[in-house]
């Protein structure tokens, strides 16, 4: 049914929290499909199709990009860099989701284009809220 | 005259003939009368003149008494035979006389020579009596019996005893002595001498004891006395009275004593200049030993350039004229250059002669020092005082002016050299402001307050042409403590000039100002230095919001998932996988908590520096950690590692970060090969951790130190470790780095300043 509907794609370096982001995504019931990838060097790969997700159709390109800030090799920070060089993505947007409230880190990740900036929520709950608001402003 | 009586006696022989002729006729008895003459000439004449009479005789009988009378011929051989009797028999006379002669003079001879010879005995008896009798020292002789045979005055004086009392008795009776410590008896010297045959001397500290109780410490001597045969008859005995010696020695060695113990310096030279004597206060100022220095010229305490001053002092010396307190340089052993005051006095031998010179000598190093500083504080004092900006006058007690600084010049219009000696109100003419009435003296005032005095205000100055100045002052004594009055001082300044004030106003200010700067700079660094510390906190607790929310985000999550539902409603295998990730979020969160607090305490603590063995440091590490065993990893640590200066625990803990790290971060399947190695750098030594991990992409090794940077999230760690071993590594004053590509493992180094005699260490430790 929803084959159609881009997907929306989530930079997570943390197991865990990959796996409450995936249980997130699965109780806000968003009909776009959720893709993980664990790293910002996994995130370009993704996005530029390189190596495994050549296969553009099944992997099409992300309506949203929640972005992590803290992970190993390439820095969010480095994502939104090398996205704001690449003009085939200006209109996807690209919302920090970060452990971090530091009004630099904020800043800076606006600076560099991220169209919100979104400190991870302590309970699930909340979190499952952010996934259905951010779907609304986002998706549709 | 002998020859003349010859003749006469001839001559007197021949009338007496005459006279008879008329009775017995001429030509009887021709020489009758002529043996007399003869006899006469020879007694009185001797051999020459009986000679001569007799030719005369037999000339005279032949011409005037033998036929032919008046003529020389002979009438008959009887005349001649006759004529040479008469010659011969007189020749008998005469050398009966002659022999007679010879005879007495021979006699007389003997008789002056014997004379001579009795008179020089006489006189060497009597030399040698009085000699014995007048000599200073005692003498007593005795016969080999012992017995008294000669006692002098001196002896008698000394013994108590008559010559004539003592004469015959025994010496021991006379003579008694004993030892002056121990009283026991001494021997009888002449016993000794006459046991031993020869000179000998008593033993010292003998004491005689005198026939009226007197004791008398004296010094002797006894020898034989022999015949020429060499036989000894008696033994003489000479002694005196040592008293005096004994105190004179005394006296001696107690000046002696007082000159090498005295403070000062002494010490004495011959006319040549060669020292003699020198005392331990010499010693020690010069630095020579006695033995060093006696019998060396005493120029060599003398600096090259004053060589000359010898000359001066010895023909001084030989003047007989003292040097008095003469002040130069000396140099001592060391080099050290001395001010010394020396005084030279000649030394005089017992007949006055001049024979060399005593020094005594003073180091005036602190003289000198305290007259330099006297001179300085002196013109220091009159440099103040002329450069002042107040003006001063200075007054003997009498207010007459001693001085007038540049000040006191410009005011009162008067030159200190015309001012000197005037009275006080001459120069200084001062009146009251309003009144115009002239203020009292104030040396008068002083004398009279004996203290210091303010002048009135309102005080006017005259200067010299009519200008009046406003002044302020104040007149003060000058005294030594308690003592009598020097003068007056009198300081007083233009009171309209404020312009002083107004610069020491400024001076203040810009100081202040200066200091002020100054605190401002002070306060910026500790600012600085603050923000330093706050922007760590800031980084600190900014890791710490951002990684422990993580774990309290999981355990929230899971335990709410566990909670929503009855525990019956979710699957056994979700329940036990959510309580899973429950404890290894709690678990993961009391690991950060844990390392912040090691960090911090790093970062913080006090940590002394030491020598730290590195070798036995790695040792104990390996054998402590089970992941470093050789089962679970090969870990090569080179066998010579240096002695660091660090801290044993900081550097426990730095290298066990390293080396946990070196055998974690390896691809899977694959055992860690670390190589441990030193690498000296001068001074310092990299110790390199070299493993064959999965390596660090070059772009990440930048923050590869900081706090919570985890560059893979496929192995453990909380991302502290590092940034410990930095820190570590920082508060020991050395420094981290890495080299690394990915895949071809990584090797991390520290480097640490190496101990000071580090070598030795390392050697006695492996």
């Amino acid at each position: 049914v929803s084959i159609a509907l881009r997907p929306i794609l989530a930079a997570e370096d943390e197991e865990t929290d990959r796996f409450i982001l995936n249980l997130a995504f699965a109780r806000a019931k968003l009909p776009h499909p959720v893709v993980t990838v664990r790293s910002g060097r996994e995130c370009v790969d993704y996005l530029s199709g390189v190596g495994s997700l050549v296969d553009r159709p099944l992997h099409s390109l992300p309506t949203l990009l929640l972005l992590d800030l803290k992970m190993p090799g390439m820095h969010g920070f480095e994502v939104l860099e090398w996205l704001a060089t690449r003009p085939q993505f200006k209109d996807l947007p690209v919302v920090v989701l970060s452990s971090s409230s530091d009004a630099s880190d904020i800043q800076k990740a606006l600076q560099l284009g991220a169209r919100d900036y979104i400190v991870k929520p302590h309970s699930l709950d909340e979190l499952v809220k952010v996934l259905q608001r951010l779907h609304e402003r986002w998706c549709l | 005259l002998r020859y003349g009586v010859a003749v006469g006696s001839i001559v007197l022989g021949w009338l007496a003939r005459e006279t008879i002729t008329p009775t017995i006729g001429p030509t009887a008895l021709p020489f009758i009368f002529f043996f007399p003459a003869v006899a006469m000439a020879a007694w009185y004449g001797g051999l020459g003149p009986g000679v001569l009479a007799i030719i005369l005789s037999a000339v005279a009988a032949n011409w005037f008494f033998m036929e032919p009378v008046r003529a020389w011929a002979f009438r008959t051989p009887g005349d001649v035979a006759t004529i040479s009797a008469f010659v011969f028999a007189c020749s008998f006379i005469v050398g009966a006389m002659e022999a007679m002669h010879r005879a007495r003079a021979r006699a007389l001879a003997d008789a002056r020579k014997r004379e001579a010879a009795e008179l020089e005995t006489r006189q060497q008896k009597e030399l040698l009596t009085t000699t014995l009798a007048s000599i200073g020292d005692a003498v007593i002789a005795t016969d080999t019996d012992g017995r008294v045979v000669f006692f002098n005055t001196q002896a008698e004086a000394l013994t108590g005893w008559k010559m004539s009392e003592a004469a015959n008795r025994h010496l021991s009776e006379v003579f008694r002595i004993v030892h002056e410590k121990t009283r026991e008896p001494l021997e009888n010297p002449v016993e000794r001498v006459l046991r031993l045959g020869t000179v000998m001397g008593l033993a010292n500290h003998a004491l005689l004891i005198a026939e009226d109780g007197r004791e008398i410490p004296v010094g002797d001597s006894a020898a034989p006395i022999r015949q020429p045969n060499g036989s000894v008859f008696g033994v003489v005995l000479v002694f005196r009275d040592v008293t005096l010696q004994r105190k004179s020695h005394e006296v001696a060695a107690r000046l002696a004593a007082i000159v090498e113990h005295s403070g000062d310096v002494m010490l004495t030279k011959d006319l040549d200049g060669i020292i003699r004597t020198w005392n331990a206060s010499a010693e020690r100022l010069f630095g020579y030993r006695p033995e060093e220095i006696i019998g060396k010229h005493v120029t060599v305490l003398f600096p090259p350039d004053r060589l000359t001053e010898e000359d001066y002092i010895l023909s001084r010396l030989r003047e007989g004229r003292p040097v008095e307190r003469f002040e130069t340089i000396r140099v001592a052993k060391d080099g050290r250059r001395i001010p010394i005051a020396v005084s030279i006095s000649p030394l005089k031998d017992a007949d006055g002669q001049i024979v060399g010179a005593s020094k005594i000598i003073h180091d005036i190093t602190d003289l000198i020092a305290t007259r330099e500083a006297l001179t300085n504080e002196k013109e220091l004092l009159a440099t103040t005082l002329a450069s002042i900006g107040d003006a001063v006058i200075v007054t003997d007690p009498e207010g007459r002016i001693t001085f007038l600084n540049a000040e006191a010049e410009r005011l009162t219009q008067w030159r200190n050299s015309d001012a000197t000696g005037r009275p006080l109100p001459e120069i200084f003419r001062i009146m009251n402001e309003e009144t115009r009435a002239p203020v009292e003296n104030p040396v008068e005032k002083v004398l009279r307050h004996g203290g210091v005095v303010g002048l009135a205000n309102h005080t006017v100055l005259t200067a010299k042409d009519g200008t009046e100045i406003p002044i302020d002052d104040s007149a003060a004594p000058i005294r030594h403590a308690g003592g009598p009055l020097l003068g007056i001082v009198l300081v007083f300044r233009d009171f309209t000039e404020r312009k002083q004030a107004e610069k020491a106003l400024r001076e203040a200010h810009e100081q202040l100002a200066d200091r002020a700067g100054q605190l401002e700079k002070l306060v910026q660094e500790r600012t600085a230095r603050l923000q330093d510390v706050v922007n760590e906190l800031q980084h600190v607790s900014y890791a710490m919001a951002h990684d422990m929310r993580a774990p309290l985000r999981a355990m929230n999550a899971f335990a709410s998932l566990l909670a929503e539902k009855p525990s019956g409603d979710i699957a056994p295998a979700d329940a036990q996988e959510y309580t899973r990730r429950i404890i290894v979020a709690s678990r993961r969160l009391d690991q950060l908590i844990q390392d912040a607090l090691q960090y911090t305490k790093v970062a913080q603590q006090e940590i002394p520096l030491g020598p730290v063995d590195l070798s036995k440091l790695m040792r104990d590490l390996v054998d402590t950690y089970p992941n470093l065993h050789s089962d679970k990893a090969d870990i090569l640590i080179a066998d010579r590692l240096p002695v660091v200066v660090g801290n044993d625990s900081l550097l426990t803990q730095c290298f066990s970060n390293l080396l946990g790290n070196a055998v974690k971060f390896v691809a899977p399947g694959v055992k860690p090969k670390v190589l441990v190695r030193p690498e000296v750098r001068d001074g310092a030594v990299r110790i390199w951790v070299q493993d064959n991990g999965i390596g660090i992409p070059r772009n990440s090794q930048s923050r590869l130190f900081q706090m919570f940077q985890k560059l893979n999230s496929e192995y453990e760690g909380t991302g502290i470790g590092l940034a410990i071993v930095r820190k570590v590594v920082e508060r020991m004053s050395g420094k981290v780095g890495v080299e690394s590509e990915p895949g071809a493992g990584s090797s991390f180094w520290v480097e640490l300043p190496l101990a000071a005699g580090g070598d030795e260490e390392r050697s006695a430790t492996t």
